[in-house]
């Protein structure tokens, strides 16, 4: 092997070396995430079928499509009871309006939502409610509470072990 | 337009790194074989990290392995440093097939199952990321059930289980450890499919490359520790996050997207990587036509079946009751390299216009056009190598579409006809267009390869030489070394009645009557 060619193959090293290294600098690069310089409010909870069921005795036209042992004493059909999610934050609405339910069929009811608010002390209000009246037994639930947001914080509302709202633990 | 912007600098490039590293050891060339090397690196380093790993406690086992100085830190460091080789080597393979026009016809299912694989090289980056469970994995994992959720998929949102409220269970570790693990297999079936169409694939790079890439890599992981960050805490917001580029450089861009602009612009990006044989193909009028094989010259000898890169010749029995086989071409198959002309003794296979015969034709005229020229060194090169732009003092050039199309006849002709020398320049051997067209070209000339060159040729006048088309360095040495060497040996006796053994007569027509693009191909004269 020549001088020249040794000195080139040097470089060849060399600069391989410097590859791998800018590689792996480009593998570990510090990213700074501006979300995390403002706070969080996260709700996450699930209900279970919150549904109204309505009966009435069949028809005779009803019943003749039925064999004989098998006609019910009545029809019911179990309708969605559509739920409103209002959220406020020092008075100010953040959102107010009815919580889509996943899926055709009466599921669950999933609430996940997450606002950015600004760091510093907040009154938070959720409500959680039957947009109908006439659904009285169903499920609803409410919170209202001060918080102090720290820049990157999550203020995480949440269904405790008796199913009310309210800050998660830890917060 | 990608291409018109990207050949240069990849023509300058492979220049540049061939007269560095030399053209054998340059890894631009075996970028695709690097990415392999890559992957079995991941395989072995992973296999090692599987043991410690624990599902039910994912931060505080990675914490363990980086406790471990002297194995656990440096491998876990290789592992994922080969996971960015990957990356590296994938997108350097992708650009080069893409500007050498290698990306449609017949090479379709390599680009497509390409694509898929880098897509699976993805998933299986991901995941593994979000294994680690620091701020990093917590943010991959929190914005890809974020976009996921965009999707009419799942019936509630899967960002509850990164809400904070519970614990994240288990079964989600377990189902990402499984999807790491098992997306390398739909890895090793697509790279099956990559290289299901070429012959002889070549899987790995040459040992000096590999152990020296081994090397580099295991050194940087024993200097540099993979990065961890904090562990994930689903009630802070990750503040500051050591990103890897090669795999969530989309993060900070995607975080301020809406879901569906994110998997619009990942659907457009996909679907235009899908369609590149598509799109890259030429006209029809401009596509070089698949090769042929003249039944009547073909003796059955299968050296064009065993020569070509893409098996896109088969044996078949001759028709007619006559006994034997014949050559056949899968058109469908045939890229057009023209490799099979050069192992075509009788000159009975090729392309149309590229064919041994047609080369002779060529070479004669070349010959006869100029009768004072005998004496200088005759520069045979590939249309693709530095030979295309070679302006050097001395040597007249006759290009030919590859070296490996180069049917030795024609350096016989030449070297007989009086020619000082007769200096092949053939792309570097990794780089081939062709795939195999220098290493057959070598073995036909010096180590009889069937339709090798003929005893009675003065081998001290033939030389081969690499030089990729820029690499106008190494040409320039290989002439002034060839010139040198030839001034030692008499003055060479041309003769004047040259037969070249044809087998048949060379009226015969090299292109067949039903060829339905009959063109010269890649081939010009001085």
């Amino acid at each position: 092997m020549s001088a020249a060619t040794r000195a080139r193959r040097s470089v060849a090293l060399v600069l391989a070396i410097a590859g791998v290294l800018a590689m792996v600098s480009l593998s570990r690069l510090r990213w700074r995430n501006p979300d995390a310089e403002a706070a969080e409010l996260r709700l996450s909870w699930r209900i279970p079928a919150p549904s109204e069921r309505s009966c009435r005795p069949p028809t005779e036209a009803e019943l003749e499509g039925v064999l004989p042992h098998m006609r019910p004493s009545e029809v019911c059909t179990d309708e969605a009871i559509p739920y409103r999610l209002t959220v406020l934050l020092d008075g100010d609405t953040l959102r107010s309006g009815p919580v889509a339910r996943a899926g055709g069929r009466i599921r669950a009811i999933t609430v996940y939502e997450r606002f950015v608010i600004a760091p510093g002390d907040h009154r938070i209000t959720v409500g959680f409610a039957p947009e109908t009246a006439s659904a009285a037994e169903a499920v609803a639930m409410a919170m209202d509470a001060d918080v102090a947001a720290a820049p990157g914080d999550v203020i995480l509302v949440a269904t405790d072990d008796t199913g009310r709202l309210g800050l998660s633990e830890g917060r | 337009m990608l291409k018109r912007l990207l050949g240069p600098v990849l023509k300058r490039t492979d220049g540049w790194v061939d007269r560095l590293f030399g053209s054998k050891w340059n890894p631009l060339y075996q970028s695709g074989a690097l990415v392999v090397l890559c992957l079995a690196v991941m395989l072995v380093t992973g296999l090692y990290l599987i043991f410690f790993y624990r599902i039910g406690a994912p931060y505080e086992s990675i914490v363990r392995i980086e406790g471990q100085p002297w194995g656990g830190r440096w491998i876990r460091a290789l592992h994922r440093y080969a996971a960015d080789g990957a990356v590296v080597a994938a997108v350097v393979h992708a650009l080069r097939m893409f500007c050498q026009g290698r990306s449609w016809g017949p090479r379709a299912l390599a680009w497509i199952s390409g694509v898929f694989l880098v897509f699976l090289l993805y998933v299986c980056g991901l995941t593994g990321y979000v294994m680690v469970w620091d701020t990093h994995g917590q943010l991959l994992a929190t914005e890809g059930a974020r976009l996921l959720d965009a999707l009419p998929l799942f019936s509630e949102p899967i960002s509850r289980t990164f809400a904070g409220a519970d614990p994240i269970p288990s079964a989600f570790f377990f189902m990402n450890l499984f999807l790491h693990i098992a997306v390398p297999v739909g890895i090793v079936i697509f790279l099956w499919l990559h290289v299901s169409r070429v012959a002889r694939p070549v899987l790995l790079p040459p040992r000096p490359l590999l152990w020296t890439t081994v090397g580099l890599l295991t050194g940087v992981a024993l200097v540099v520790p993979a990065a961890l960050g904090p562990g994930a805490d689903l009630l802070r917001l990750p503040a500051e996050v050591t990103l890897d580029v090669f795999y969530t450089f989309w993060l900070p861009w995607t975080r301020s997207a809406a879901p569906g602009v994110v998997w619009l612009a990942a659907g457009v990006a996909s679907a235009v990587a899908v369609a590149v044989p598509l799109l890259t193909r030429p006209q029809a009028d401009r596509r070089p036509a698949p090769s042929f094989a003249s039944t009547r010259l073909c003796t059955g000898c299968e050296q064009c079946y065993t020569d070509c890169p893409y098996d896109a010749i088969r044996m078949v029995d001759r028709e007619g009751g006559r006994e034997g086989k014949v050559a056949l071409v899968n058109p469908a198959a045939c890229v057009s390299c023209g490799i099979c002309a050069g192992s075509c003794a009788p000159m009975g296979v090729g392309p149309p216009g590229r064919t041994g015969r047609d080369q002779l034709s060529r070479v004669k005229e070349f010959v006869q056009r100029q009768p004072d020229a005998g004496e200088d060194i005759v520069l045979v090169g590939c249309g693709r190598s530095a030979a295309a732009a070679w302006a050097g003092d001395h040597g007249r050039r006759f290009l030919v579409s590859c070296a490996g199309n180069l049917h030795t006849s024609v350096v016989e002709y030449l070297v007989r006809s009086g020619a000082r020398g007769v200096l092949i320049v053939a792309c570097p051997s990794r780089d081939c267009w062709g795939r195999e067209g220098p290493k057959w070209l070598v073995e036909r000339l010096f180590h009889e390869r069937e339709a090798e060159l003929k005893a009675r040729v003065d081998r001290r006048r033939v030389r081969v030489a690499h030089a990729s088309s820029f690499d106008r360095w190494s040409l320039g040495e290989a002439m002034d070394e060839f010139a040198t060497e030839l001034a030692r040996l008499d003055a060479p006796v041309g003769d004047d009645a040259i037969e070249v053994e044809t087998e048949c007569d060379l009226a015969e027509s090299s292109t067949p009557q039903d060829s339905p693009l009959p063109r010269p191909g890649h081939t010009s004269g001085p």
